[in-house]
This record gives C-alpha cells, structure tokens and sequence, in this order.
C-alpha cells in the first residue's frame, strides 16, 4: 500500500501533541487550514446563536409559561451540549475576519477558559435544576447561566457595530 | 467669574479637592440622618456611635434609601470604579475622541473625595456642572442628564454617598488632547448646549411614563451613550437615542429607539424590562461590555415596577432609523 510520504509525520506530531497536551488540545484546538477560517468562524457564530436561541427559549418556557413546543429539560441539556467546550470554538487562526471575538480570547486563553469553565457549570447546574422541578432553583441557575454569558461577553467580545 | 482666556489650567477635577473653609467632613450627613430617628441627649450619643461603627451598619434613612436607588440607577459606581479598584475612588478611564477622562473619586473621604463638599457644592455640581472651586466640568460627567434631578433626589444621593466607605485615593488628571485641555471653552459649550434645572412632568403621559421619563433621562443617562455626538462632543438633538459609532470605550452604541429596523421597535415593554434585569435580549444574546455593567450595578438592582417605567418611556420615544 502506498502512503504519502507526509502523512507519517503529521500522524506522529499528532499522536505527541495528543499525548503531551491533552488539556491544551480542549482550551485551544489547532489551528484550521487557511481556507477554512471563514466557515469555523460562522461555525463558532453558528453554535453561539444556537445557544442564544436555547436560552431565548427557555425564557418563553420559564419565563412567559408557555407549555407548548420543546420541553425545558429538552432545552436544558442542548445549551448544556453547547457550552460544553466553549474554547474549542477558538482554534488558533480564526481571530480575525467577521469575528467579534477579542484578540484576548487567545491572547489571554487562561483567562478565557476560566469564563468559558463557568458557562460550562453554570448551563450543567441549569440542567441540573430543571431536571429537580424547583421553579425557584430554575429561575435562579437560570440567572447564572446569564451572568457567566455576559461576563465572557464583558471581556472577551467587541461591542456590538 | 472665570476670566474668559485661557489661565493655562489643567483639568482641575482631578486634583485633590482642597479643603475649604467651609469643609466640615462626615458629620453634618450622619447627623441628619441621626436626628430623623433620635432626639435629644440620645441622639448625640448614637451619633457619636454611628460616627465610630462602619457606614454599613448605620440605620438607613428614608433619604438613604431612596439615594441608594438612584446611586444604581444615575449608575454612579460604573464609572466612578476602576477596574479592580475600591469602589466609588474614581480612576476608570473613559476613552473619547478628546482623549481619556479619569473619574474622579467620590467617597466621602474629605481630602480626595467629595467629602468636604457642603451639599451646595454637591448639588451645584450636579445641577450645573461646576465644581466646588468654581470651574466647569467636562460633560463626560453627565450633569446635562443629572441637572435634571430634583434637589430632593439630589441630597438623597448624597446621603447614599456619605454612607459609603471613605478611600484616600488621589485623583488621576486626565490625558486630553491639547486643545481639549482648555476649560474655558466650556463656557460657549455650556450656553450652546446645556440647559440646567429640573425634569418637569409631562401631563398628558401617565405616572408611570414619568417616572421611567425622569428615571432614564435625569439619573440612568441613556441617551448620553446611545446618541451620536456633533463635532464640540454635544449629543446630536435630532438623532437622541439612535446609538453612536464612536459610543463609550471604543465601541459603538445600538438605536435604541423603538424602530422596527435599526431599533428595538420588535421588543415589547416586558421584553425590556427582562433585558434591564438580566440582560437577555429577546434573541437569547446576552449584553457584554459596559452594557453588562449597567445591568447588574444598575438597572438590575431597580425595582421591577422601575424597570418597567423605564422600558414605556423608552418604547414611547419616536422611533427614527440609525445613527450615521
């Protein structure tokens, strides 16, 4: 069988990188060929809308009572899946274009996995508290959900143009 | 009177208040307070009591509380706190195209906060946009909102203020472009674009619409971010409220009149006030930059009911398309 010859390589660096870097390989995947900047950053753009679409609806759930369409619990775990691995959304590369993300996202990457670990919790505990029934408790992790979005938003999206 | 020439001041604001003759520190604040819940030989013991214990643990008066809801609405410690700072000490940087401003401290400390101010200088400060020493601030202090203040609301603040730790932090002066550095042209500023004195109710709206109209435009200040300013740094009068490309710290404001396209003309009043409390807007978003700031140190320590007078008038404004 023929291999190219580039390929062993690659597969090494890749197996190393794996290996001696797994927590750096979930804060900061690598870096995505240069024709494919525009579509991961609509991609990230994507996920994040997605996100804000979840939490929308979660509002009309909690919020404004409505009992038709989606279940919260339903809702609950998508912005969960989500958030689960935020920085990975970030590979090196993709800071520049249509991105709102701020060059601190990868400048300060301990930082902004710091925030990105609280979205992460906090949509877990949302979940979590869904799944109790407390609408109390609901309304409450709820709220932290909100704060941990826009405290990443504080500080590592431009403002809005 | 100033002498209408430049006298090669430099900003002024930021250097420590002097103190002056009339200078007088905590008391006459923790005083009044005092005298409104005690009487007699009593009070001058708590009041010696109250002067010891920490601000915090001090009854609150009427007047404090009342001042404490318009500290969260004027949103006072979003821009007098620095980043990592000791609350209300000043010091934040505020960009703008004449360079940067430095909020000064306004703790009740006597030496570098305002704690040595009577309450004329306070209200005169606030009311006209002069300071103690007699010279005209710079408008990215928002006196042309805060004058619209009543007297009342204005001591109330100051109570607030005075019950607030003390921090001896000199102020910072600011870093202005040269021909920015001037205060005299505040002057012909003030006379073209500043009207001083008092929100006046509208009649024909409700109660409620008054209270969100005097709400948003004496104490949150709205319009002094999400409007364009003209070339002297005066809110342009015709696009009030239709956001601003060079808005505050670099970014740029959003329409926030109720127009169906540029604005918020699809977002109910309910859906305004739930944004003003956590900072959700009806796509799911959630509000970053100093946005985020003004939900959870201001608008979102409002009363619901005060929220919801804020979003009715907000949402009465006529809607009008994008800046620019």
């Amino acid at each position: 069988m023929i291999q190219p010859n580039h390929v062993r390589p690659l597969a090494a660096a890749a197996a190393m990188f794996a290996m001696a870097g797994l927590p750096v390989l979930s804060a900061q995947a690598e870096e995505v060929p240069m024709d494919k900047v525009e579509q991961a950053v609509k991609y990230r753009q994507n996920v994040m809308d997605a996100m804000g679409g979840l939490a929308g609806a979660a509002v009309g759930k909690l919020r404004d009572g409505f009992d038709f369409g989606p279940g919260l619990g339903d809702i609950a775990s998508g912005l969960q899946a989500m958030a689960a691995d935020i920085p990975s959304l970030f590979p090196e590369g993709t800071d520049f274009g249509e991105t709102k993300a701020k060059p601190e996202v990868w400048s300060d990457a301990d930082g902004f996995a710091d925030k990105a670990a609280e979205a992460k919790d906090a949509t877990a505990a949302f979940a979590e508290a869904v799944k109790s029934g407390d609408k109390a408790a609901m309304m409450q992790a709820f709220r932290d959900v909100g704060d941990a979005c826009k405290g990443c938003h504080e500080e590592y999206r431009k403002k809005e143009d | 009177m100033h002498p209408p020439w430049p006298t090669r001041q430099r900003p002024r604001c930021s250097a420590p208040i002097a103190r002056r003759g009339h200078s007088r520190g905590r008391g006459p604040a923790a005083g009044r307070r005092a005298a409104t819940v005690l009487t007699g030989a009593f009070a001058a013991a708590a009041l010696s009591v109250a002067l010891a214990a920490g601000a915090d643990e001090q009854p609150q008066s009427d007047a404090v509380a009342r001042g404490e809801v318009l500290f969260h609405a004027g949103l006072c410690g979003v821009c007098h706190t620095a980043k990592d700072g000791p609350p209300l000490a000043g010091g934040r940087p505020i960009e703008t195209p004449y360079g940067t401003f430095y909020t000064p401290n306004i703790t009740p400390d006597p030496g570098y906060g305002i704690g040595g101010w009577s309450d004329e200088d306070f209200v005169r400060a606030l009311r006209e946009g002069v300071s103690p020493e007699g010279h005209d601030y710079y408008p990215s202090f928002p006196y042309t909102s805060f004058t619209k203040l009543t007297r009342d609301d204005m001591l109330a603040l100051r109570a607030y203020l005075d019950s607030r730790d003390a921090v001896a932090q000199p102020n910072r002066e600011h870093d202005l472009v040269w021909y920015a550095r001037w205060r005299w042209p505040l002057k012909v500023w003030k006379w073209l674009y500043f009207e001083p004195g008092p929100f006046q109710p509208e009649p024909d709206h409700g109660k409620r619409w008054n209270r969100g109209a005097y709400l948003a435009e004496a104490a949150s200040h709205c319009a002094e971010c999400h409007s364009p300013r003209g070339l002297l740094g005066e809110v342009i009068a015709d696009a009030r409220y239709t956001g601003a490309k060079e808005g505050v710290e670099g970014g740029s404001t959003p329409n926030i009149t109720p127009d169906k396209t540029d604005g918020i003309g699809t977002w109910n009043a309910d859906m305004l006030s739930f944004y003003l409390e956590v900072g959700m807007t009806p796509d799911g978003d959630f509000a970053g930059g100093i946005m985020a700031e003004v939900i959870d140190q201001g608008t979102g320590k409002l009363s619901a009911d005060d929220r919801a007078a804020i979003a009715e008038y907000i949402l009465s404004l006529p809607p009008k398309p994008g800046a620019d």
